[in-house]
């Protein structure tokens, strides 16, 4: 593992900017107030900026994405040749990731709504993940972000599969968490298609089995199509060129490359040291201020580069991300250091650290949450 | 482009290879015109007319019909990164490229006329209205005012070269010589085709005509009450026109650019959208739709004067009133948004 080294070495680098001087859970109803007045703030001067150069922004990486996503597959018919395999595969695992990210997940979120393009727009995309929109902006979107760390409310706490909170009781099955963690990776578009359907739900009485039904045929027909044109029709077209099995290869690698990133990013959003977890008790009633506090105190973000912010489609910015959702991601990191700011103010552990120490976190806790 | 079969067969099969997404939007990256979800224009040029009046002329991707003149078209363009839509008048004649005449008044139109370029992207929906040339020949009097020479000098250059010897009357009221939008071509038209005949009217010289007095109108034709009568305009003056027609028993065929609005005596107003869990408050000169808007909620919109009810929502509580008519509606069931204040009240299904 070269993963432990790394986290060692940084962890002298603070975890919070400085220590927090009030206990964030203490804050009067005054106090809150004030911080969501504070927050509002922050989201109005961007909203209240958005406009031409924005949306020159996303037109720019989509059509970047939709050029990768060309050349990629234009060099996947030829991919018998080693150089051509390369580069077909970098370009399509970059362009996925793109996809999915910068792009599909962000607009899921509504953030370039305002636009009022609907070629970019929350009601119509449909993105390149085996996971149907509709569904995933149900249990991300409604869910996820609603009850964001909220134990028996937000089913992204381990997916229902991982035990990721010493509050969940502990079961034998759990002792397999590292294994499934590292069998999901790999595969973290199937399972979270899987997941969109919320068999879980089903079996409680929570959703009829109609919708349960409906919400499976969608995912197999999309999963259907997503196969079909990776691993049947682009491999058939490459065989013309004898590149048919290497290009099922290339395919496969720049899927499971885009996986593995998802997942790595998406674990380090709420699962590292400091991100805290709440009861359906802690959010009855929740004021904006209250909910304000919980998104702050139930995400992490990860430091790093400009292109691994791009990269992460800005999901690096995770607590202005569940700050403010449908705040378009190119604002996340200049309002990053006001966020911060504001979190010390009123005592708010703004976690934070570089992507190895992070990761290397999230595996931890999968790890010891093995055990009971 | 091809027979739409097979046009039809190859973007399935190319389907196939960019699902999710929509081949169109990857040909876009060439530079292609249309997409999954819109009709694209491209400006090919850009005339001005007069200080604040410009024509562009586009050439429009696939899912674009010929217009017939005197048809208009919504046309969105982006303003600060957002798209906004507004009906605009064909100029060009049939058979042509489309282009589209603006002056500058307001938010879309100002961008327009300061803006557009050559190489730009217009949105487009296709060409629609009533205000059509008549099918059998009659004689004509158009009476226009302002940018309402739009649509008819579309009428005008389809129908003179078809038939030299028409005999059409243009009175035509605009401020001065200056603002007077396609004077020249006005004049150059009318030296080829002796049957029309223009009158222009330069209100800064002459004062407001009164279109719905009988007299003034006999001084500059003289036989108005015989002929087929167009008017095109400002609201306050299609009416007029309609109300002197009316006298004398004809019904004149009528496209109005804006409303005239009832006042609201003040009141403000408050509407509630149940799907989106929206409440708005809703100022005494605005309407449904631009209460809405201005809270970034998209409603469906066409021609925003209350003409063509592509901005139907279901009213599902409470009473509206018509900012033209000033008529009460309480009915539950579609309403017109782009002409309805809630009065105070509504509720919509949106
Ligand atoms: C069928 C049809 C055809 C048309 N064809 C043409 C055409 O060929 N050429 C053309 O130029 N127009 C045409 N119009 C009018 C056009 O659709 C727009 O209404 C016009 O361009 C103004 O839009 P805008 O966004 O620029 O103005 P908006 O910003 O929407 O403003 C609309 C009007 O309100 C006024 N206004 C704006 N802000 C305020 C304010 N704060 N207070 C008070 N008043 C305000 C403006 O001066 C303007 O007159 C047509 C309209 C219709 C219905
Ligand atoms: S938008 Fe045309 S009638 Fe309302």
């Amino acid at each position: 593992m070269t993963l432990a080294p790394a986290a060692h070495h940084t962890a002298t680098t603070a975890v919070t900017s400085s220590p927090p001087r009030r206990d964030p859970l203490r804050l009067t109803e005054a106090e809150l107030a004030e911080l969501a007045a504070e927050f509002d703030a922050v989201r109005d001067e961007v909203f209240s900026r958005s406009g031409q150069s924005d949306a020159q922004y996303i037109r720019r990486v989509v059509a970047l994405q939709r050029s990768l996503e060309m050349t990629g597959r234009a060099c996947m018919l030829f991919s018998r040749h080693k150089p051509l395999w390369w580069a077909g595969v970098g370009c399509l695992s970059v362009g996925k990731i793109l996809e999915n990210m910068e792009i599909g997940h962000n607009v899921l979120h509504g953030q370039w709504d305002w636009m009022n393009d609907k070629e970019i727009h929350s009601t119509t995309w449909e993105w390149d993940f085996v996971a149907p929109s509709a569904g995933w902006q149900r249990t991300h979107n409604e869910t996820h972000h609603t009850w964001t760390n909220v134990l028996g409310k937000d089913r992204d706490v381990g997916y229902n599969v991982l035990r990721m909170d010493p509050d969940q009781p502990w079961k034998p099955v759990n002792l397999l968490n590292p294994v499934i963690n590292l069998g999901l990776a790999p595969a973290f578009e199937w399972g979270i298609a899987i997941y969109d359907i919320e068999l879980d739900q089903f079996l409680a009485g929570k959703k009829s089995g109609r919708a349960t039904f409906e919400d499976f045929k969608r995912v197999m027909k999309k999963l259907g199509r997503q196969s079909a044109k990776d691993f049947v029709v682009s491999p058939l077209l490459a065989s013309l060129t004898g590149s048919g099995k290497a290009s099922i290869k290339g395919f496969l690698a720049a899927n499971v490359i885009r996986n593995v990133w998802a997942h790595t990013v998406i674990f380090c959003g709420h699962f590292p040291d400091g991100a805290e977890t709440f009861t359906e008790e802690d959010v009855r009633d929740e004021s904006r201020g209250h909910w304000y506090r919980r998104q702050a105190m139930g995400s992490a973000n990860i430091d790093g580069s400009r292109l691994m912010h791009f990269m992460s489609g800005h999901l690096s910015f995770q607590i202005e991300h569940h700050l403010f959702p449908d705040m378009p991601s190119n604002h996340l990191a200049r309002i990053a250091p006001r966020v911060r700011e504001i979190c010390r103010k009123y005592g708010i552990r703004y976690t934070s650290g570089p992507l190895p120490r992070q990761v290397f976190q999230a595996w931890r806790k999968v790890c010891r949450l093995a055990l009971p | 482009m091809g027979h739409p079969g097979i046009k039809g067969f190859f973007r399935a099969a190319a389907g196939i290879l960019s699902y999710p997404q929509d081949p169109r939007s990857f040909a876009q990256i060439f530079g292609a015109l249309s997409s999954a979800h819109y009709t694209r224009g491209r400006i090919t040029r850009v005339r001005r007319e007069t200080p604040d009046t410009v024509t562009v002329f586009f050439t429009a991707g696939d899912g674009w019909i010929p217009h017939r003149a005197g048809q208009w078209a919504r046309i969105g363009v982006e303003v600060d990164g957002k798209r906004i839509w507004r009906p605009y008048s064909i100029s060009a004649p049939e058979h042509g490229d489309p282009s589209i005449t603006v002056k500058a008044q307001g938010l879309v139109s100002e961008h327009i006329v300061e803006r557009a370029a050559p190489g730009n992207v217009l949105y487009l929906e296709r060409p629609e209205g009533q205000f059509l040339l008549p099918d059998t020949p009659t004689e004509l009097l158009f009476m226009v005012a302002g940018s309402g020479i739009t649509p008819v000098m579309s009428m005008l250059q389809t129908l003179m070269p078809r038939r030299p010897d028409h005999d059409v009357v243009l009175i035509y009221v605009s401020r001065n010589r200056e603002s007077c939008i396609f004077h020249d071509e006005i004049l150059e038209l009318a030296d080829q085709f002796p049957g029309l005949r223009p009158v222009f009217w330069f209100t800064e010289e002459r004062g407001r005509l009164d279109a719905s007095d009988a007299d003034a109108l006999a001084e500059l034709c003289p036989d108005h009450a015989d002929r087929v009568t167009y008017a095109c305009g400002p609201d306050s003056f299609v009416s007029a026109v309609e109300d002197l027609a009316g006298s004398h028993g004809g019904t004149p065929v009528v496209e109005r650019f804006d409303v005239t609005r009832q006042f609201s005596g003040g009141q403000r107003g408050e509407v509630r959208f149940t799907r989106s869990d929206m409440t708005l408050e809703v100022g005494p000169d605005e309407t449904v739709l631009e209460a809405a808007e201005r809270a970034q909620h998209q409603l469906p919109h066409g021609c925003r004067m209350g003409i063509c009810h592509s901005c139907l929502v279901p009213l599902t509580d409470g009473a509206v009133t018509n900012i033209r008519t000033g008529e009460l509606h309480r009915e539950p069931g579609p309403v017109q948004t782009c002409v309805t204040r809630p009065a105070p009240h509504a509720v919509f299904d949106a």
